[in-house]
């Protein structure tokens, strides 16, 4: 009972499972938006709340009925939305009159009408994407019957053929036993419904890994006492074996069970409250499109109550492994390294190898086969064992139990492991490693160990390979549908300076336009473009240009507002996360009053501290805005002129600041990069000020990521405790320059810049000067 | 050469953990004895400048080691008696790395790195990792670092504290070399640690210096009808006699 309340009392422990579901719901939820920035949790919402209203709709109507009511609901969105291009265009006729009969046709687009551009844009855009799921749902309903005969037509087809003819091969046999299989299938009935929760919940593969997490946590409490130096004592004690082991083989099972509920329980009730609830679970699984080629006989909530028992028998076999692994390496350190070389070889098999290798058997019967279940039940595959087919999810769930028992046997000798022994290989090739690692770290200076350790004692490294992977998914465009005229037509065609050049064009297109009258109309009104940009430039002292400034504004300006603010909530995090550990390292070692009384214990450190955290935040600048301008200069390369005086965008007109658009974009990344370095200082004071590492990045994350992410969601409140504005600075500088200036980004910044001093004065002085008392 | 605490006092809110305390150390050694909380691990705290005073006055050679900062610290040697390392780098990247922040370098670091190594018996290990080190091993990478630098105050914290006894007679015996051009500050439990090599030794209680003499005097100051002596007056009878409450 000690080690049942020792388990499952432990606060931390607790906290750290219910974190887990909550960024398990979390991450589903991320997924299932159509993009992240200000209004996409409406999007979301109301997007799913129409596909459960069209499935309402759908209910008690035929095959031909459904069809009939998704053609018609598509041409009505379909129209409406064409009626808002054309409302917005200025060459063609607004048809209010039919807009508003559109409207009143449904109470959707009634509510759609009522928003602004922008919103209304992003939910008929999530309307149009369930729209079209239901439209592929319908087309697979309609066609299952047709898809099973075509199985056995092709399985016919294939055996009469002479490389499938031979009747001993596995190839014959193989599209006998799938003609077989798909044949048992006719007559399933399979009925349109609400599919969508089903479908999101089972294609979530996160949920997989965060489950897998939840065992992990479990297995690792299992080697508490080898940390904390007590397994000696603990395999001393009367019942600190075997009947111990047995113990937590019953708690890994019900961690299993629990984990099951955590994460797929919770996912699945949050994923059937988002897209409007069970709906019929007494169809048959194949009425999901997902379950094409599952050839059992199921209902959704069979399958479902089949699927999670499975989850966690698989949970508490891959549980089990994990142990054993773990626990057969005396030194914890050197065992988690051996169980991730074993998991990422599992992984790469898994996921590299080829169906058809003739090694495929290690690519199924493979640990990752029981960590992603679902795809045992929505890909259909039979491989050769002996020359005969057999179905990997059948082969895989019969192997289950076999690899369970194996593991349990190996966990129970583990239990038995005597805590010193034989100095094992591993330790040995370790010592080999540090040996010729201590040639090369022996030469390194001050700077080069804080760096070091930054890369390698706080896992930096893997931090920033972490991020470098995780922002490829930014964007930076937000398509802006300008006005298209011939007038923008010519004024496109002549970007550059304005010289000699620019008339001899105009008169040309005079000549060209041959009497036209509206090609005339439009190049009169070139020619008094022209001259107003001339007699600006001459009166602001510089060159004149024809220069577009839709580019800029879809990257850096109003159009691009959210993305911006979502792009610097991400460079937040990541800087955040890379810096979290530079001063917490220390207090976590407990080396902070030793390093003090050095010579160069004080100042110099700190210093160094302050480069390797300023390096990390750089890094973070690189990958989020330098990636942005090279984005920005391979997407419109002959677009994008950096000399170009900003004065001649009329939105630049009466710009306080005399610059090109290049000398603007650097005073621009400039400040963002000045507002990340800020930051860096911010999160090292918040980092000195705790023992463990764990705490600084729950604290960092806490004061600084969060609330970036919530006003990169639309939860405006959280500018004033964010420093989003000024890391972003794109609003700043937009409207600096356009004489609008924008009283929240100066604020933001300029409170930004002076806590960002006082932090780096405090955090200086908590490092360096004299201490109150004892840490 | 001369460190002088002239009426140093450190409160940690109401509690007095050092009260006026004024002592010069010259070359030599000083055994600190106190039971815990008397305000030894304070008194190397306010030397090696890690915690603020909030009275009186520190000098090495007649300056403030406030004013003399990083020049002060470069003659210090201290090993504190908590047991923080870092637990993933091995001994003697440990040992270069706090070398590094004593200023040494090239030749001369790697010199003064295998030399105390060497003293402190941790060439064997040197390769391995700290975290997979015995209690006394650690506290002999503590004591490694602490000599780096040829330092010229070295302040010892529990040096001692879990080494065996073999060990032990070893280190004390390099201390007590030590201590001929240099002040050594040890402040230890282990009161037979002192009471072979210490020249003077402190007894500390409440924050306040109790009594400061070479142990054969201290042993003398306990009258000899003392109850608890059985054959010979050791400093442990001492320290029973006049710290024992």
């Amino acid at each position: 009972m000690g080690e049942w309340k020792r388990i499952y009392s432990n606060p931390r422990r607790i906290f750290t499972l219910l974190l887990i579901s909550l960024l398990s719901v979390v991450f589903f939820f991320y997924g299932r938006m159509p993009y992240f920035g200000p209004g996409s949790v409406s999007a979301l919402i109301e997007g799913e709340r129409y596909y459960a209203d069209m499935i309402g709709r759908s209910r008690g109507l035929s095959d031909e009925e459904i069809g009939a009511m998704l053609d018609e609901e598509y041409n009505v969105l379909d129209s409406y939305y064409m009626l808002r291009v054309m409302k917005h265009s200025d060459f063609l006729l607004i048809p209010e009159d039919e807009l508003k009969a559109e409207v009143e046709k449904s109470e959707f687009l009634s509510s759609v009408e009522k928003l602004d551009d922008e919103s209304a844009e992003h939910i008929l855009n999530a309307a149009d994407m369930r729209l079209s799921e239901l439209f592929e749902q319908h087309e697979y309903i309609s066609g299952y019957a047709e898809y099973l005969d075509k199985v056995q037509r092709q399985a016919e087809q294939q055996s009469m053929t002479s490389i499938f003819g031979d009747e001993n091969s596995f190839s014959h046999r193989n599209i006998v036993k799938t003609a077989e299989e798909f044949d048992k299938l006719r007559g399933t009935e399979v009925e349109f419904g609400a599919n969508r929760a089903y479908e999101g919940w089972i294609s979530y593969e996160l949920a997989d890994y965060f489950y897998l997490l939840v065992i992990v946590i479990f297995v690792l409490s299992f080697l508490e006492e080898r940390r904390a130096g007590l397994w000696g004592v603990i395999r001393s004690s009367k019942c600190g074996r075997l009947r111990l082991g047995l113990t937590r083989v019953l708690i890994l099972a019900s961690a299993c069970v629990l984990g099951v509920f955590l994460i797929y329980g919770v996912n699945l009730l949050f994923s059937l409250t988002l897209s409007g609830g069970w709906g019929d679970t007494g169809r048959a699984i194949q009425s999901m499109v997902s379950f094409r080629t599952f050839t059992q006989k199921i209902t959704i909530g069979g399958f479902i109550i089949e699927y999670l028992l499975v989850k966690a028998a698989s949970g508490f076999a891959v549980g089990l492994f994990l142990w054993a692994i773990l626990g057969s390496v005396s030194n914890v350190q050197y065992s988690v390294a051996v169980l991730g070389v074993v998991v990422a070889v599992e992984y790469i098999l898994f996921a590299f190898l080829p169906v058809q290798s003739i090694f495929n058997p290690v690519k199924y019967f493979n640990l990752f086969s029981y960590i992603r279940t679902s795809k045992l039940y929505t890909e259909y595959l039979n491989i050769d064992l002996f020359g005969f087919p057999f179905g990997i999810r059948r082969l895989s769930l019969a192997f289950l139990p076999v690899f369970a028992a194996a593991c349990f046997a190996l966990v129970l000798l583990v239990c038995r492991k005597r805590p010193e022994g034989r100095r094992d290989l591993i330790s040995a090739v370790v010592g080999v490693w540090d040996k010729c690692a201590d040639f090369f770290r022996r030469h390194f200076t001050t700077g080069g160990w804080e760096a070091y350790k930054f890369l390698v004692f706080e896992r930096g490294i893997i931090l920033l390979v972490i991020i470098f992977i995780a922002s490829g998914s930014l964007s930076y465009f937000r398509y802006s549908s300008s006005k298209s005229t011939i007038y923008d037509a010519y004024l496109k065609d002549m970007a550059g300076p304005i010289t000699q050049k620019t008339d001899e064009y105009i008169e040309n297109a005079r000549e060209y336009a041959n009497g036209n009258g509206e090609l005339l109309s439009a190049l009169d009104k070139v020619e008094a473009r022209v001259a107003e940009l001339r007699a600006r430039a001459e009166a602001g002292g510089y060159e004149p240009w024809i220069a577009n400034d839709n580019y800029y504004r879809s990257v850096y300006g109003p159009t691009a507002v959210d993305l911006q603010r979502v792009n610097a909530a991400v460079a937040i995090v990541f800087t955040v996360v890379s810096c979290a550990a530079v001063m917490s390292f220390e207090n976590q070692s407990g080396v902070v009053y030793m390093l003090r009384a050095q010579k160069r214990g004080r100042g110099h450190i700190f210093v160094r501290k302050m480069l390797v955290s300023f390096g990390a935040a750089a890094f973070s600048f690189g990958i989020v805005y330098i990636r942005e301008f090279l984005w920005l200069k391979s997407a419109f390369p002959s677009a994008i002129e950096l000399d170009v005086p900003i004065r001649n965008f009329d939105v630049f007109a009466s710009s306080p600041l005399n610059v090109t658009i290049g000398q603007y974009l650097l005073l621009l990344y400039a400040a963002r990069l000045a507002a990340l370095l800020i930051l860096s200082f911010a999160v090292m004071l918040v980092s000195s000020c705790v023992r463990t590492n764990e705490l600084s990045y729950m604290l960092n994350l806490l004061f600084f990521g969060i609330p970036a992410l919530l006003f990169a969601l639309g939860i405006d409140v959280m500018r004033l405790i964010t420093p989003v504005l000024a890391v972003s600075s794109a609003e700043g500088m937009w409207s600096l320059c356009s004489s609008q200036v924008d009283v929240s980004s100066v604020i933001t910044w300029v409170v930004w810049l002076a806590a960002g001093v006082a932090a780096a004065v405090i955090c200086f002085r908590r490092w360096c000067a004299v201490r109150k008392g004892l840490v | 050469m001369e460190l002088a605490l002239t009426n140093v006092t450190k409160r940690y809110g109401k509690l007095v953990a050092l009260s006026d305390f004024s002592m010069t150390f010259t070359p030599g050694i000083y055994g600190i004895l106190g039971a815990n909380g008397a305000g030894k691990s304070t008194m190397m705290n306010l030397i090696t400048d890690n915690i603020k005073r909030d009275g009186g006055s520190i000098t090495f050679d007649g300056k403030e080691i406030l004013e003399l900062g990083d020049k002060f610290r470069a003659q210090l040697g201290y090993m504190p008696q908590q047991q923080g390392v870092y637990a993933q780098m091995t001994a003697e990247s440990f040992v270069t790395y706090m070398g590094r922040l004593k200023g040494l370098r090239g030749k001369k670091l790697a010199s003064e790195v295998n030399g105390v190594l060497e003293l402190t018996n941790l060439s064997d290990v040197r390769h391995k990792k700290i975290g997979g080190f015995s209690g006394g091993m650690k506290q002999r990478v503590l004591l490694a670092q602490a000599l780096l630098g040829d330092p010229k105050v070295l302040i010892l914290d529990e040096p001692t504290a879990g080494l065996d006894p073999k060990e032990r007679v070893r280190i004390r015996g390099f201390i007590k070399q030590l201590a001929s051009d240099r002040i050594v500050l040890l402040a230890t439990h282990i009161v037979s640690d002192i009471e072979s090599i210490a020249d003077e030794v402190l007894l500390l209680r409440r924050g306040e210096l109790l009594r400061s003499a070479p142990p054969a005097e201290l042993i003398a100051a306990v009258p000899d009808d003392w109850e608890p002596v059985a054959y010979r007056l050791s400093l442990e009878d001492v320290y029973l006699y006049f710290l024992g409450e």
